[in-house]
């Protein structure tokens, strides 16, 4: 049998591995929890995980985790004629541009939400 | 120029992290940024890692904790205890991202990496912008602040690295290019050269030889002479002619140590077989790890020599094995009766180590016709067990069980935010 391969071989695949998934860049990916539900109406609750990937840039409409006086926070990334603020939902869940504040910095573009399902 | 090989027209960079540990620390606690940080030594007994702002507040390197505090006078220092899980997976990464940009690259130590950009087309473009992008790349991709050095050699790419890093006007990139070498050379000290050791610095100082251009400009046969080919090898490489390549396959080790401080003193013989036995296993899962066979084992103990008070100690011993071996139990017996004849009572032990040396590859073992080849299942198995999970995991029962005073203090150890899901950072609502 040695030397002669089985004609099955070519088909095998391995299985799924999520990580595949949720790291396009292993080196840059990084995993943060979330504890409390304020950002809630962004689908992330209390004790979720997230994929943050610092490769990739900050672009419209991203989530991203920002460091602010010496805390993570979490914002929405918005690009509005070539320059980065914050968008905010007002009241009426109307997307509004907010100032970057200088002292904030983004530490990681949010991939993926990984959610316990209860 | 016998029998040394140089290569004219290569460029290397050497990239290198400022302040590693405490960098690695920072990434995951911003509020840890503009203030005074020091990541301790094992045992938290001295500083390894000093922030910027610890620097500017005089604490050297390797100075005692206490001693640090004492010249604070009780302004704020932060102090954490050695992560190694944490700053090894960010060194990792850091080489990834290396490759990203360059695919020959050379781990030189935990936080340094030599890359050759020799043959790069985006490097030969505009090399000042590329040593740009790796900084920048970096800094954005792990969060940690890098200075770039870039040269004909790799004792050039070391030069620019520490002149980036110590001159703020370079913004922590500079380049050597091949018609200023002189110029930039005659003001480096000869102390600052790569490869030069203080006794070859004490010989160029008693000859004059002050600048790293003056030694550049030395005479060949008297380097050859004084300095083994060793030291012509860096002359040559300081006039831009390359003698090292980059090592991409890791050397295999002469010899494995695993020594460590005890948390507090012992002065049994029990806690220091138990000690003792506990390093032997973790140098002989490094002894599997690299394939070889150990012929020398080396033991040794000692007491705390910042301790004048008390009395002192110190003793190794060396055992020559007749048959290099990689079996902890016939290892561990010969540990046992080795620490049996240098232990002696009343005696307050702060140190033990192991060294394994002679290390021989399978084929070269040197065996009698008598010699029977132990049965190594066991050690194979243990060891591949903690391979798989975590060292020191299986053990033997010597090594003691429950609390011991001989095990590390780590007492402001960070999480390991990357490799374990209930230490990952939190983001608590506001």
């Amino acid at each position: 049998m040695a030397g002669f391969p089985k004609p099955s071989e070519d088909y095998f695949q391995k299985r799924l591995d999520p990580k595949e998934l949720l790291e396009q860049n292993p080196a840059t990916t990084f995993y943060m929890r979330i504890s409390g539900n304020t950002w809630k109406r962004h689908g992330i609750v209390d004790k979720d995980f997230l994929v943050i990937d610092r490769s990739l840039e900050p672009s419209h409409g991203k989530m991203a985790v920002v460091t602010y006086m010496g805390d993570f926070s979490i914002r929405r990334i918005g690009k509005i004629q070539g320059r980065l603020c914050f968008l905010e939902l007002d009241e009426k869940a109307n997307i509004v541009p907010v100032e970057l504040e200088s002292d904030v910095q983004i530490w990681g573009i949010i991939t993926f939400v990984i959610h316990r399902c209860k | 120029m016998s029998s040394i090989d140089v290569n004219r027209n290569r460029i290397f960079a050497l990239v290198d992290v400022n302040d590693f540990y405490v960098s690695c620390e920072r990434l995951f606690k911003p509020d840890l940024n503009g203030k005074p940080v020091v990541v301790m030594s094992n045992n938290d007994g001295c500083a390894v890692s000093r922030s910027e702002e610890a620097k500017a507040l005089g604490i050297r390197m390797g100075m005692p904790v206490f001693q640090a505090r004492e010249i604070l006078q009780g302004r704020e220092l932060i102090t954490l205890s050695s992560n190694y899980t944490l700053y090894g997976d960010i060194s990792f990464r850091f080489q990834e991202t290396l490759e990203s940009l360059c695919p020959n690259i050379e781990p030189y130590s935990i936080d340094e990496c030599f890359l050759e950009l020799t043959d790069l087309a985006e490097a030969k473009k505009d090399l000042y912008s590329f040593a740009q992008l790796i900084k920048q790349r970096v800094e954005r991709w792990l969060g940690i602040p890098v200075c770039v050095g870039v040269g004909a050699t790799k004792t050039l790419a070391k030069v620019a690295n520490q002149l980036a890093k110590s001159n703020i006007k370079h913004r922590g990139v500079f380049m050597i290019p091949n018609n200023k070498i002189s110029s930039i050379l005659s003001k480096v000290p000869v102390a600052d050269i790569w490869g030069i050791g203080p006794a070859y610095q004490r010989l160029l100082m008693e000859n004059g030889i002050e600048s790293a251009y003056d030694f550049s400009q030395l005479r060949k046969d008297w380097i050859r002479k004084n300095m083994t080919v060793v030291g012509l090898r860096t002359a040559y490489e300081l006039c831009g002619f390359s003698c090292y390549d980059l090592e991409t396959n890791p050397q295999t080790k002469k010899e494995i140590v695993v020594a460590r401080a005890f948390g507090e003193r012992v002065k049994d013989l029990e806690s220091l077989i138990e000690a003792t036995c506990t390093y032997l296993l973790r140098a002989v899962e490094k002894l599997w790890k690299e394939n070889r066979f150990a012929q020398t084992l080396t033991i040794y103990i000692r007491t705390d020599p910042f301790r004048k008070e008390e009395k002192q100690y110190s003793q190794a011993v060396r055992v020559e094995i007749p048959v290099a071996t990689h079996d902890l139990m016939e290892l561990q017996d010969y540990c046992i009766q080795a620490l049996k004849q240098i232990y002696k009572p009343n005696i307050l032990y702060k140190k033990s180590g192991v060294m394994l040396s002679d290390l021989v590859k399978m084929e070269e073992i040197q065996a009698d016709i008598f010699y029977k080849p132990k049965d190594s299942k066991i050690t194979k198995l243990i060891t591949s067990i903690n391979a798989n999970f975590v060292s020191g995991k299986v053990r033997t029962a010597i090594t003691g069980f429950g609390y011991r005073n001989w095990r590390m203090r780590r007492g402001k150890i960070s999480p390991f935010y990357t490799s374990k899901w209930k230490d990952v950072p939190v983001i608590k609502s506001k």
